[in-house]
């Protein structure tokens, strides 16, 4: 049953935290750092609201969507962007819950990170421009809002980095912006054309409007969709722009844009095409998607290569971050409720977890000034906390059980072999060319165990350097976020069913609907 | 019905045109362009001309236009010239390369 | 097959505390340490005897097996509308397996913990230690209860990652510490974090190649819980079938890895550089113990599917072929090692090769009850008497101060009770007869492979005893008899005597002994000795679901005839066995207890000898082997795709974009003359240009 949202709760999520950076930028002049409290009530807020939605959708079975519609701009003769819809179901609540749960407790790690830095009243204002802009492209189903709130994103982050990162800042976000808006832009070139075929914006009822419509125009549309959602979420070969954009953001940014941001690129898809454009899902498959297949396996073992071969800690974070978004590209190519299902874990399982390895990686960087591995060494004995964080951080990507990685990839690769395997319930036959994909991919995981034990003992284990002598455990502001997310992952890994009862309910939905259309 | 005297007209003119062009396009001294621009429009006068022969009811207003036009072009002609003079005061030659400010 | 119903109730809650207790009692580790040290240390083994208590409570069921299997679950996970895994429940399953594993690792995990806290007084991370150990007895008790594959690969994982920072647990890695803590000698020396991550990344691969053979079973059956993968089975179609061969295969990638079998085994050797009780709980008691019980758990299931679809068996000789080269070549490597923890090391992979041999064989034949009996029992057998031996090795080492066996020698006087312990066991493990456990499980192993027809296996495994019995006693003989050497002349110069270890080490490994000839002695009696009767319980047990008068695949049919009748098959092994036994006492004893020949003169003298000697020292080259096709290659590789794809590719493409556009626009620029005559022309092209379209519009 959908319910109305009468009390406008998700329009506030949104709406509260773009308010509130005109506050921020106001009295952050006199509150200097302490802003981040600000920023930080207000997230959490926006997280209170969302967490009743997932709470909702866990405890009450018959309970499947929060929906709120309102008017927007008026109608130009027959042509009209349609209504601004909001929709928090199965799919988007765990997603939003997790972006505004991350913004959230960043907000205070950025208090003591960036206590040193100047003009910290427009940091959080773009800070909290960013995470309304983020909830929004999460909450909203009307195509041509979304891409509002995509770009929406991309300014303050660009603004973020170009200000406040390290490095050849400028140069940096010039890169990040001009690369991302280049995908926006075929991205807008396929809502626009979608808008005109199907006659609507809004992304339930595109299947309808697309019906009848020849094979070549649906594939090239979502070609150019996903040309630009592939940017966002750095798919071989056009993840270049993201080891620099992270490894020179300042660390709490570059906490929010890997977990958070890249991997809203993912659940569009999702959202997107496999909602809007049926026929192209299983008229093409095994092909087309298929490549997409073998698009995710190239990305996760490229993604592992570089990773391995990296000194600096946040570019070697960065590149594994493309690893993991090969995992999501896979479970999400897999055509199958568990592997798509998986791909939604894992959004939830990399969050926290790529949250917290960088997170770390901003302790590290606050009390040694440097980002090369080789300069660390022995810190264990002296940043306990730390070091288990760490570990607990790298072990969720691997997938290892209790912590909700585990099911992530779990379902990932089990998806992609019931649909190599069965393929009876999408009519797709028997595919060895899938089996061997998955096979490799597994093997492939082994990467991500190597690059992230390895750095867990150059950084940790071992003799101290000269630069670790003195050193010791980071400030209580800092680990306080890091714990709290470690301590979720692990929750959520014993448990999952809170975030995965609502999303299977969903996704079954979704691709069951699929079956008809041939 | 068309006048053997007005196609011969109408041709003069376009030359006088083309004449004209390429003295504003071509010709590097600034006083030629400004008898360039005279000649174009002497041309001009000269075509709106030619057209009365097809249609003599035009003729008094043609006759108007062609008299307001050869007045304006004449101040056209004092205020170009008058530029010129002040250009040669500034740079000292009358090369039209010379005004190049407006490059890349 | 009559459907199993769950029983819920009381009789299953000491299979749950079993493995609660010590998950809480590693969570209370901190909470105790800041109220006093000694309430942590005491609190650390009181949790691992309240599990002792409760698997001990569990063995009567052994004696009412029409009561099994007890099975009880709770709802997990439940998510609406997936084809497969929608329903994953946590449970437990009481059989005779888990019941026998999780009372063997329980015993001897107490004993060990009692051990703990003689050998490890003083460490400075104790806290750290109590929780990976009791986190490793609960994971590893989840492991062998648990009802479906997901909850044993969280118990499974669990133990990985305990010995991954058990084994690495002095991760100072300081090189003071090379003697005591380190392993290898160059060019393999390693240092214990460096282990730590082999171990892990070690059986992480074969971990993940479970999971690729679990993904395909899950896909055909829709379910992980054994029992009803046991009923799916059955019921599969034929033609996909053949899918399943790859699966089971790929499947028992994991028990290579988690069991140090060819070719993962590299791990186990370099995991000694983690204390020594760490060695004995985990690489020689239990954790590698769970590759052998996942392929016993999954034994009833695969031979069910080789009656109906018969190409399974090669699952089967798979197994047995890897077994029993692994004990072939681990005891060769274990003839030359340097290192005493090293030499029970090679010592375990060789035995647990043995126990894959049993469980491989047995798949192959109809009298599948004996290789699976002879499999458990020596895992049981192993367990007892390789954690004893493990114990007095870490006893002697922390009298020496040393882990190299050329810095020890004669101090059987000073260590008595040592030394008794060590010999009775290291007696076990080579198989002398009748007192010993070891003699009753390995000729059982040796008479198993006889019965299914299998004369090379038996062969191999005959002369791996041999093997066995010589390293054992070079151990023995290198570590107690003989001379003392230099390094101990010049501790008790120091006034560090030499002197034998405190009661709390000593009384468990007296025990072990002591339990280790009690399971000798109690197999003599030819009715009911406990070999005879374990093998009674597993063919009633497993007789409930292996109906073989229906089927009867062809393959097993021609395995048993070609076997040896009973007798003869026994008479032959007793004979093989004692022979290989003398063989390889007798050559021990001239070289390192009566001294007669020198053996590194010996060894020294022959090239032919030197370089055998080498290979089996540098581990057959397998060690290395690894490093240099795969560890270093995927490195230099990262590195190189780093330098060529990455940053001059790919990378690359952005820059010569956005030079292109730059340089383009900078020449365009050039069209701004600033000349008026330019201009002029400009315009009167665009005109003609306008003119042109104009008539180009209206033609159209």
């Amino acid at each position: 049953m959908i319910l109305e949202d009468n009390s406008f709760i998700l329009l506030q999520t949104i709406l509260i935290p773009a308010a509130f950076s005109v506050v921020a930028l106001v009295a952050g002049k006199r509150l200097k750092e302490k802003t981040g409290w600000v920023s930080f009530i207000v997230l959490l807020y926006s997280s209170i609201l969302l967490g009743y939605v997932q709470l909702k959708l866990f405890l009450e079975p018959s309970f499947e969507a929060l929906e709120a519609s309102y008017t927007w701009l008026p109608d130009i003769g027959a042509f009209s962007l349609g209504n601004f819809t909001l929709r928090a179901d199965g799919l988007s609540t765990p997603v939003a819950l997790i972006i505004t749960i991350l913004c959230t407790v960043i907000s205070i790690y950025s208090i003591k990170y960036m206590e040193h830095e100047h003009s910290l009243e427009r940091y959080f204002a773009l800070y909290l421009i960013y995470a309304a802009g983020m909830i929004g492209t999460v909450l909203v189903t009307n195509l041509a809002a979304f891409f509002v709130f995509f770009e929406l994103m991309l300014i303050p982050s660009w603004a973020l980095i170009g200000v406040w990162g390290t490095g050849l800042k400028e140069r940096v976000a010039f890169k990040y912006f001009m690369f991302t808006e280049a995908g926006a832009l075929s991205l807008l070139a396929g809502i626009v054309a979608t808008g005109f075929i199907a006659n609507t914006f809004n992304i339930f009822e595109i299947s309808q409007g697309m019906e009848g419509i020849a094979l070549g125009t649906q594939l090239a549309i979502v070609v150019a969709i996903l040309l630009g959602l592939f940017v966002k979420m750095a798919i071989f070969p056009l993840h270049t722009w993201l080891p620099d954009a992270h490894a020179e953001a300042p660390t709490p940014i570059s906490a929010l844009l890997s977990p958070a941001m890249i991997g809203i690129g993912g659940y569009a898809l999702i959202r997107i095409v496999y909602t809007g454009f049926p026929a192209v899902i299983t008229a093409q498959t095994p092909q087309f998607m298929l490549i997409l297949s073998f698009l995710a396996l190239i990305t996760m073992v490229y993604g592992g290569y570089m990773a391995l071969a990296q000194d600096d800690i946040k570019r070697l974070l960065a590149y594994s971050s493309i690893s993991q978004m090969g995992y999501m590209l896979f479970g999400i190519a897999s055509v199958s409720t568990i592997g798509v299902l998986g791909a939604v874990l894992l959004y939830v399982s990399h969050g926290l977890a790529k949250a917290v390895l960088f997170m770390v990686s901003g302790v590290l960087i606050h009390e040694f000034k440097t980002r090369s591995i080789k300069e660390l060494g022995g810190l264990g004995p002296k940043m306990p906390y730390t070091a288990v964080a760490t570990l607990m951080g790298f072990l969720g990507l691997m997938g290892f059980p209790f912590i909700i990685g585990f099911w992530a990839e779990l379902y990932i690769f089990t998806g992609s072999m019931y649909t190599a395997l069965q393929g009876f319930s999408y009519l797709i036959e028997p595919n060895t060319i899938r089996i061997l994909i998955t096979s490799l991919a597994i093997i492939g995981s082994i990467l991500t165990a190597g690059y992230g034990l390895w750095t867990v003992r150059r950084v940790f284990y071992g003799q101290p350097t000269e630069k670790t002598m003195y050193a010791k455990e980071g400030s209580a502001i800092m680990l306080a976020p890091i714990i709290v997310l470690a301590a979720l992952a692990l929750i959520l890994g014993i448990y999952p069913g809170l975030v995965a009862t609502g999303a299977s309910k969903y996704i079954s939905e979704l691709l069951s609907s699929l079956i008809p259309i041939l | 019905m068309s006048n053997p005297d007005f196609t011969l007209y109408v041709v003069t003119a376009i030359l006088l045109y083309i004449i004209g062009i390429y003295g504003i396009a071509i010709r590097r001294n600034m006083v030629r362009t400004v008898i360039g621009l005279e000649i174009i429009t002497a041309s001009v006068n000269l075509n709106f001309l030619a057209f009365t022969l097809l249609n003599p009811k035009l003729l008094p207003l043609a006759q108007y236009f062609v008299v307001v036009s050869i007045v304006l072009g004449a101040a056209v002609a004092s205020i170009a010239l008058m530029l010129v003079i002040q250009a040669y005061r500034l740079y000292g030659s009358t090369d039209l390369r010379k005004l190049s400010k407006l490059k890349w | 097959m009559e459907p199993i119903t769950p029983i819920i109730g009381i009789e299953t809650l000491p299979a749950w505390l079993c493995w609660l207790f010590p998950l809480v009692g590693a969570l209370f580790s901190p909470i105790l340490a800041k109220i006093h040290p000694k309430v942590r240390d005491y609190g650390a083994v009181f949790f691992s005897f309240l599990s002792f208590l409760m698997a001990a409570m569990l063995i009567p069921l052994l004696f009412n097996i029409e009561l099994l299997p007890k099975w009880e679950i709770l709802p997990w996970i439940d998510l609406e509308g997936l084809p497969v895994l929608s329903k994953i429940e946590m449970g437990v399953l009481i059989d005779p397996l888990s019941i026998i594993m999780a009372n063997v690792i329980a015993f001897i995990s107490l004993l060990i913990m009692i051990y703990s806290l003689g050998y490890m007084k003083g460490d400075p991370s104790l806290t750290r230690y109590w929780f990976f150990m009791n986190f490793f007895i609960g994971s590893m008790i989840l492991l062998v209860m648990s009802e479906n594959l997901i909850l044993t690969l969280f118990g499974w994982e669990g133990v990985g990652l305990c010995s991954y920072a058990l084994i690495g647990f002095w991760y100072k890695d300081s090189k003071k510490d090379y003697i005591e803590r380190w392993v290898g000698e160059p060019p393999e020396a390693y240092p214990p974090s460096h282990c730590g991550m082999k171990a892990f990344i070690t059986t992480r691969i074969g971990d993940l190649s479970l999971l690729l053979g679990a993904l395909i079973i899950v896909a055909f059956t829709g379910t992980l819980s054994y029992i009803g993968l046991l009923e799916e089975v059955q019921h599969l179609p034929h033609e996909s079938m053949w899918i399943l061969v790859p699966a089971a295969i790929f499947f028992f990638g994991g028990p290579i890895g988690k069991s140090a079998q060819l070719p993962l085994m590299e791990w186990l050797p370099d995991a000694m550089s983690g204390p020594t009780t760490v060695s004995a709980l985990i690489h020689a008691a239990t954790m590698v113990n769970a590759g052998v019980y996942l392929v016993g758990r999954i034994f009833p299931i695969i031979y069910v599917g080789s009656t109906v679809y018969p190409e399974m068996i090669s699952f089967f000789y798979v197994i047995a072929w890897i077994g029993v080269l692994t004990a072939f070549v681990a005891g060769t490597q274990a003839m030359a090692s340097n290192e005493i923890k090293k030499v029970l090391a090679y010592s375990t992979v060789s035995q647990l090769g043995y126990m894959m041999l049993a469980l491989g064989v047995a798949g192959t034949t109809l009298e599948f009850a004996l290789g699976y009996t002879a499999g458990v029992f020596h895992l049981m057998s192993h367990a007892v008497f390789k954690a004893a031996l493990f114990l007095t090795a870490g006893a002697v080492i922390h009298a020496v101060e040393s882990r190299f066996l050329h810095h020890m020698g004669g101090i059987r006087k000073e260590m008595p009770i040592t030394f008794w312990c060590m010999s009775l066991t290291a007696f076990s493990l080579m198989g002398v007869p009748i007192l010993f456990s070891g003699f009753w499980s390995k000729d059982m192993i040796l008479e198993s492979t006889l019965l299914a027809g299998q004369p090379l296996i038996f062969i191999l495994a005959a002369v791996t005893v041999a093997i066995t019995c010589f390293y054992s006693v070079r151990m023995i003989a290198l570590t107690f008899l003989g001379k003392k050497s230099d390094r101990i002349h010049e501790m008790e110069d120091g006034g560090h005597h030499v002197h034998e270890a405190p009661k709390v080490m000593w009384i468990p490994y007296a025990i072990l002994a002591a339990v280790t000839l009690a399971f000798g002695i109690g197999s003599i009696f030819p009715y009911n000795g406990i070999g005879i009767w374990l093998e009674h319980t597993f063919e009633g047990y497993l007789s409930k679901f292996i109906e073989i008068e229906h089927h009867l695949s062809p393959v097993s049919i021609s395995a048993t005839e070609a076997a040896l009748p009973q007798e003869l098959a026994v008479l032959m092994t007793i004979v093989s066995s004692l022979t290989m036994l003398l063989v390889g006492t007798w050559i021990a004893y001239r070289l390192y207890v009566k001294r007669t020949v020198d053996p590194e003169k010996l060894v020294g003298s022959r090239s032919a000898l030197k370089s055998m000697w080498t290979f089996l020292f540098r581990r057959w080259y397998i060690n290395a082997f690894f490093y240099k096709v795969f560890i270093y290659p995927t490195i230099s590789i990262s590195r190189w795709a780093l330098k060529h794809i990455e940053e001059s590719g790919i990378d690359k493409f952005n820059y010569v974009v956005a030079d292109a556009v730059k340089s383009f626009c900078s020449r365009f620029r050039r069209t701004h003359t600033g000349v008026l005559n330019y201009n002029v022309i400009g315009m009167i092209l665009g005109f003609i240009l306008l003119i042109i379209l104009m008539f180009v519009a209206l033609v159209w």
